[in-house]
């Protein structure tokens, strides 16, 4: 795992989720940040660059393809959710990501899916 | 008036002799009289007999009786007349006869001998009126009889059978002479006959229109034994003989059939509004529930890292243990939003093969299972996300079949109407009635099942249009069989 350094931000309105996503890519060695909402999320993502996105789709205030259709380039992202995507859902923001992940993930999946984005981020910067 | 006695000649005067008197009755009497002798010639003739055959007396005594008879009843005539000769009476004898002017006219007939002062017969009387209208009206109310819809039995109150008509005959498989006189419970099972008898009884003694047996369920018997339901109409009315009461019998089957059916229709309705209620429910919790166990599955994932192989065997035990049970709920949150994701199914072909390589890779035997695949590369028209889901379910099934490890066979073919796959485990296979419940929702025979793997295959196979099927091998173990139909195996491969 060569992940060191790399910034992932933790977009997901559930606490439990989100700690527990952000400890374990911690342990991996990733700058983790966290966000409990889609407005959250845009200011953390203001605060510095961010190389990998892990974003759910059902967040209050602000969803998860709002903060997509907000940026004009964002990071490489991982969308999460309970739900299957399809229908309008999928062409929104299939251009947008680098992978879809249903939700439960579980930790092997979650920390390959992280390293293949941050891998992707760093060829292309 | 041709009567000739001697007994005019010693009438006392002012008082006319017993004889005179019946001469005069018989003159004036409305009914044709008439009489014969015993070789058939016509020897009296009133004035009714006038008016009814158009003869005048002095036109037909002397000629024979047969001048009155149409050809066609010239026996008839013959026998009435043996009877009589030999001192019987025919009474009210209904026939034709003809008048002078040829015309046929209908006649009730009573003859009776005449005999002498020794008693000796000498000759036949008869008295003939005329029933033309009668008989007319009871032609039409045979017409009436037989035209009705319904099958008419019209009883009299001793409870015998009068009259049906055809449809009686139709109805309960009866010729109608087989009717004729017989107790009417003879069209009722025998178990109902007793109170049968007992309610007819109370009804001649008040009749009135009415609708039979109220609130009661009634039933018809068939002479060959066959029950049916029935709908009857009574109403009675008077006759010369007594108060006949006529019942309009009607079959409902086709109604208690469409009944149950509409009962059955509303039942599945209530089911499917009760089940999407549940689904709905279902569907809440299984969302609901992903996020609370994924963290606790990232939880046990960082117990497990920092805990690494620590050499606490109760530990290790009750992690072991955790992680299992959070597995096993997640499996069935998967599950239960599978099963009640509605999603028709969208087909492509795809190369069989390939997409049942890839379910072994992502759904490998576990340790001490071998797997056996037996497919050639056909194409295949299905929805391949289904499909897919159709086939894992199968396949942990099978290997669930067998925790002491063994073999499963999958199989796949053609036929010309089909793509069959078989997927056999090499278990001990299940008893015929586990079979049956195994595609209910929630029936399972394993710890960690959740019982909902095999309905989901149902349902997606039978959304295909397919079929599956749950049997114990010859060789032993149990093997699942999904019959997708040909139309779904697509036009010839491109």
């Amino acid at each position: 795992m060569s992940a060191s350094g790399n910034a992932v931000l933790v977009a997901d309105d559930d606490l439990g989720i989100r700690s527990t996503v952000a400890e374990i890519l911690r342990n991996e060695g990733y700058d983790v940040r966290e966000a409990q909402d889609g407005d959250e999320a845009l200011a953390r993502l203001a605060d510095g660059p961010v190389d990998v996105l892990l974003l759910d789709v059902r967040m209050p205030r602000r969803d998860g393809p709002a903060v997509l259709a907000a940026l004009a380039s964002p990071p490489v992202t991982i969308l999460v959710s309970a739900f299957s995507l399809d229908g309008p859902l999928r062409q929104a923001v299939e251009t947008k990501i680098f992978r879809y992940m249903r939700k439960p993930v579980r930790p092997r999946e979650l920390i390959s899916a992280v390293a293949e984005a941050a891998a992707k981020a760093r060829s292309a910067s | 008036m041709t009567l000739t006695g001697d007994d005019t000649a010693g009438a006392d005067e002012g008082v006319p002799s017993v004889a005179s008197l019946l001469g005069a009755i018989v003159a004036s009497s409305d009914d044709a009289i008439y009489s014969k002798a015993p070789d058939g010639t016509i020897t009296s003739w009133n004035a009714g007999a006038e008016r009814l055959y158009g003869w005048r007396a002095d036109e037909i005594v002397g000629l024979p009786v047969t001048v009155l008879i149409p050809d066609s009843r010239v026996g008839e005539e013959r026998h009435i007349l043996e009877l009589v000769l030999d001192g019987q009476r025919v009474e009210h004898y209904e026939t034709e006869r003809v008048r002078r002017d040829g015309r046929r006219v209908r006649v009730s007939i009573t003859v009776s001998p005449v005999r002498d002062e020794l008693g000796v017969i000498v000759g036949a009387s008869a008295i003939a009126r005329d029933i033309t209208e009668r008989h007319r009206a009871m032609l039409m109310f045979q017409g009436l009889l037989e035209a009705a819809p319904d099958a008419m039995v019209i009883a009299g109150s001793h409870g015998r059978i009068v009259l049906v008509n055809r449809q009686v005959e139709a109805l309960f498989g009866y010729q109608r002479e087989e009717l004729l006189d017989r107790a009417v419970e003879v069209l009722i099972p025998e178990r109902l006959r007793d109170r049968h008898v007992g309610h007819r009884t109370s009804y001649f003694s008040e009749p009135q229109v009415r609708p039979m047996g109220m609130g009661l369920e009634l039933v018809g018997l068939r002479r060959d034994g066959t029950e049916f339901p029935i709908e009857v109409s009574l109403s009675p009315f008077e006759t010369e003989g007594g108060v006949l009461v006529s019942a309009a019998i009607r079959d409902i089957s086709d109604r208690k059939r469409a009944e149950a059916q509409l009962e059955e229709a509303h039942r599945a309705l209530l089911q499917s509004e009760r089940l999407s209620a549940l689904g709905e429910m279902a569907t809440i919790i299984g969302h609901e529930l992903r996020n609370p166990l994924g963290a606790a599955t990232n939880a046990l994932f960082l117990i497990r890292q920092r805990l690494g192989s620590a050499d606490d065997q109760q530990l290790q035990r009750h992690l072991a243990l955790l992680e299992r049970e959070t597995m096993r709920a997640t499996a069935l949150c998967e599950d239960l939003t599978s099963y009640m994701r509605q999603r028709d199914p969208v087909p492509v072909l795809f190369g069989l093969r390939s997409t049942l390589d890839a379910v072994f890779e992502s759904t490998p035997p576990p340790t001490g299972v071998d797997a056996v695949l037996d497919a050639p590369d056909l194409q295949a028209w299905a929805d391949p996300d289904q499909f897919v889901q159709m086939l894992t379910n199968v396949l942990t099934n099978a290997y669930q079949a067998m925790p002491q490890g063994g073999t499963v066979h999958v199989r796949a073919y053609a036929t010309d109407d089909e793509l069959v796959i078989a997927v056999r485990d090499s278990g001990t296979g299940v008893d015929p009635d586990t079979a049956a419940r195994l595609f209910e929702p929630f029936f399972t025979t394993k710890a960690a099942g959740t019982g909902l793997g095999l309905v989901i295959v149902r349902r997606l196979v039978e959304a295909h249009g397919g079929t599956v099927t749950l049997d114990n091998a010859r060789a032993g173990g149990a093997v699942v069989t999904i019959r997708l139909p040909r139309a779904a195996t697509g036009p010839a491969a491109p």
